[in-house]
């Protein structure tokens, strides 16, 4: 019972001051006749008319479809070529200074390099989705791999493991923490790139549908669309950090003793 | 004349700095007895842990050689299991305890009930029975280091080697372990090395006690403790021989004698 | 390592490889062409521009851009932060909104903002601001309350009013974390500068790098992406000299 009034609680300290804003927010603007901040009100009929009825599948399903199959792309190079060059050494050495400079480069950036080669179709977009969100992900798994605690290899070669399995037992699941991260960094960046290649792009997608709103004036859906990827945003991360928390329960668990 | 377990012939162990060679271990001979208790002690940095290195074959000696069950160590040997001071970080903690200790019989053609039979088997010698699901970090200090002790035993390893193992537990929890220690060795008789800066522990618990000293280091002084076997934390400790071996090893840690 | 003298950087040395593999991707096999620019024609475009005057002034507006908007950033989040981390309540009650606002990509923000402000320099540091203002005063919040509590027990134990705890405990541990918060603020300014420019048509090097790519011209295209990456290799070093510097005690 005490859990519950405890939840109840901070769902309350934390809720209020959203709830407030947003209160204040619809009473402002319900007649205002300012052409670039209409009511709260028709946002929100306009909000519901386009994503529940409307345009979910033509719009939201390419974008999110897009996301997901660059970013599972890019962690299926990425994590494989970053175990492998994380276990040497040398090749780190060499390979580390380079997927450094490239990520330097603001992913956007690489959009345009990617509409130049493929056009402007989906396979632009996944494209440049996948090759953003590689070099977070390579980066950190290859760090992740190489920073394996000497105490536990020293252990692990004494009671004789395999190269192998030292590699697969040892090595791995101490760099799951760090490869998470890179993980997350490659998703919100493959989330900008996806709407990045829409809006610079052409056709479909939430994207290209708010950019095309704008363009055309529709304040009404601009909003909406603006707000479906302000929540999609944080929806997502969101997503990302409970399963962090599921995969990594002994990480996690660990760090709250110390 | 029982056979050596382990016998060190005139191991010499050298580094490379960026200022020339450092010479940490010079010509270090000793042999141990089958079944003994052997505690390895010296002055801080003297090399202890570099010797410790060398027989686990961690590291190997820039002359000399470490002969293990008559064989010229190279690599990690069959059969010899390792406790270390830092149980925080050798054990792992995305495994329980029973995956923890079950880890190292991967190698070893077992069924998977033997195995279980075994991790119980070697938590209940070490007073743990029933935590096989529980993480080690949700363990004390005193317990993980157990579970340490634990996964040693369930190789049924011939030589057992411990570094510092007891530095990082509070003064309450190292006489339970080394009680434990001592029941571990009326049990199986396993020939162990410890190294340790704990002049009373060694005495405590060895049959012999190997003094390293010097730059490089040599053997300086190995004092044989003829203290009778069970030992006791009140009575063995109270004991005027006790006192005596203690201060003879002390002095040569600290080169006064 | 055999072969190699150990005088070079490894970094050096694949860039070198690297650039190869690229001259040699870009002029034989099936991405040779108009629309790929190989590693010489990008780099002699870029050469070009840099006695390109347009060139120089987009850089400068990108930096004004991110300069300002870090600037902005700082100077309204870390007072922010500082007032809400001091009490427990406010830090709770606006946890949740800041968490909510930091994750949203400024991408998300440009159609609006161009409808708003429009595609101006007033736009990027807009953008720069909304992208950092909520992350840095969360984190600054969080390093005030994040205090050791034994140093504070001790202070108390010394008499030492509030006032002197937040002086002498507080804002040091808060500094340790309004320089993480910086260096993460001072990368993500110069990203937003350039999405503005790329995406939402304000001035700089974005604007420029999408200009050369719907006028079709590779290699200009390629070589303001080298510049933006060699601007962000730049700014992060810097900024985590900067860092170590100024909170040595940390060990970050």
């Amino acid at each position: 019972m005490r859990r519950i009034g405890r939840w109840l609680l901070a769902v309350l300290i934390g809720g209020w001051l959203p709830v407030l804003l947003i209160t204040w927010w619809w009473n402002a603007s319900a007649d205002s006749t300012d052409p670039f901040f209409p009511p709260l009100h028709a946002i929100w009929e306009q909000f519901q008319y386009n994503w529940i009825w409307q345009f979910w599948g033509i719009h939201v399903m390419p974008t999110l479809q897009n996301l997901i199959v660059g970013f599972l792309i890019a962690v299926v190079i990425a994590i494989p070529l970053g175990v492998v060059v994380g276990s040497s050494r040398t090749t780190a050495t060499y390979v580390e200074p380079v997927v450094d400079f490239i990520r330097s480069i603001p992913p956007v950036a690489l959009v345009p390099i990617f509409i130049l080669l493929l056009g402007l179709d989906s396979s632009m977009r996944i494209a440049s989705i996948t090759f953003a969100a590689s070099f977070p992900i390579l980066l950190n798994t290859i760090e992740g791999v190489r920073a394996t605690n000497v105490v536990l290899l020293d252990t692990a070669m004494v009671f004789r493991l395999t190269r192998n399995q030292i590699l697969w037992r040892v090595r791995l699941p101490n760099a799951m923490p760090t490869v998470f991260a890179g993980l997350q960094v490659g998703f919100q960046i493959a989330f900008i790139v996806a709407i990045a290649s829409e809006i610079l792009g052409s056709g479909f997608g939430l994207g290209a549908f708010t950019l095309i709103a704008t363009d055309s004036f529709m304040i009404l859906d601009a909003w909406t669309g603006v707000m479906l990827l302000g929540i999609l945003g944080y929806v997502l991360n969101l997503v990302f950090d409970v399963v962090e928390r599921i995969s990594l329960r002994w990480y996690f668990g660990q760090r709250k003793l110390v | 004349m029982t056979t050596a377990a382990i016998s060190i012939r005139d191991v010499r162990m050298d580094y490379p700095t960026p200022d020339g060679v450092k010479h940490v271990l010079g010509g270090i001979s000793y042999d141990v007895t089958e079944g003994h208790y052997v505690s390895i002690v010296g002055p801080s940095g003297v090399g202890k842990t570099t010797l410790l290195r060398l027989l686990t074959g961690l590291a190997q000696p820039t002359a000399g050689e470490i002969i293990v069950a008559g064989k010229r160590l190279s690599g990690a040997p069959e059969g010899l299991a390792v406790v270390l001071q830092d149980y925080t970080r050798s054990l792992m903690p995305w495994l329980t305890v029973e995956r923890n200790i079950a880890l190292p019989l991967r190698n070893e053609k077992i069924s998977k009930a033997n195995v279980r039979q075994r991790v119980k088997e070697s938590l209940t010698e070490v007073g743990l029975e029933g935590s096989e699901r529980a993480y080690p970090w949700q363990l004390s200090g005193g317990m993980q280091q157990r579970v340490s002790i634990a996964r040693a035993l369930a190789v049924r390893p011939r030589i057992l080697v411990m570094d510092e193992p007891f530095a990082s537990v509070d003064a309450q929890t190292r006489f339970d372990l080394e009680d434990l220690v001592l029941k571990v060795r009326a049990d199986f008789g396993i020939t162990t090395l410890m190294v340790t800066h704990d002049i009373d522990e060694a005495t405590y618990l060895s049959d012999d006690v190997v003094v390293l000293y010097g730059k490089p280091a040599t053997v300086s002084d190995i004092v044989s403790i003829d203290l009778a076997f069970p030992r006791s934390q009140v009575e063995t400790r109270n004991d005027h021989r006790f006192a005596q071996m203690r201060t003879r090893i002390y002095e040569k840690v600290r080169g006064l004698s | 390592m055999p072969g190699v003298n150990r005088r070079i950087p490894a970094g050096l040395v694949s860039a070198v490889v690297v650039l190869l593999i690229w001259q040699v991707v870009g002029s034989v096999g099936p991405l040779a062409g108009d629309s790929f620019a190989t590693a010489s024609e990008a780099i002699v475009a870029l050469i070009g521009l840099f006695a390109d005057s347009q060139f120089w002034v987009a850089v400068f507006e990108t930096l004004q851009m991110a300069v300002i908007g870090f600037a902005l950033s700082m100077v309204i989040a870390v007072p922010l932060g500082l007032l809400i981390g001091l009490s427990r309540f406010t830090y709770r009650s606006t946890k949740f909104t800041f968490d909510f606002f930091k994750v949203i990509p400024p991408i998300v923000l440009i159609p609006i903002a161009i409808l708003v402000i429009g595609p101006s320099i007033a736009m990027g540091i807009a953008l720069a601001v909304f992208a950092n203002v909520f992350a840095v005063a969360i984190q600054t919040a969080y390093g005030i309350r994040d205090t050791d509590p034994t140093l504070l027990e001790t202070m108390r134990c010394y008499r030492m009013n509030a006032f002197q705890q937040i002086r002498y405990a507080r804002l040091p541990s808060a500094a340790a974390q309004i320089a993480v918060a910086t260096r993460l603020a001072a990368t993500a300014s110069l990203i937003v500068a350039v999405v503005a420019g790329l995406v939402g048509g304000a001035p700089g090097l974005g604007r420029l790098a999408a200009l050369y790519q719907s006028a079709g011209t590779a290699d200009r295209t390629y070589a303001v992406v080298l510049t933006l990456g060699i601007l962000g290799l730049v700014t992060s070093r810097l900024i985590v000299r900067l860092q170590r510097r100024a909170v040595f005690w940390s060990g970050r």
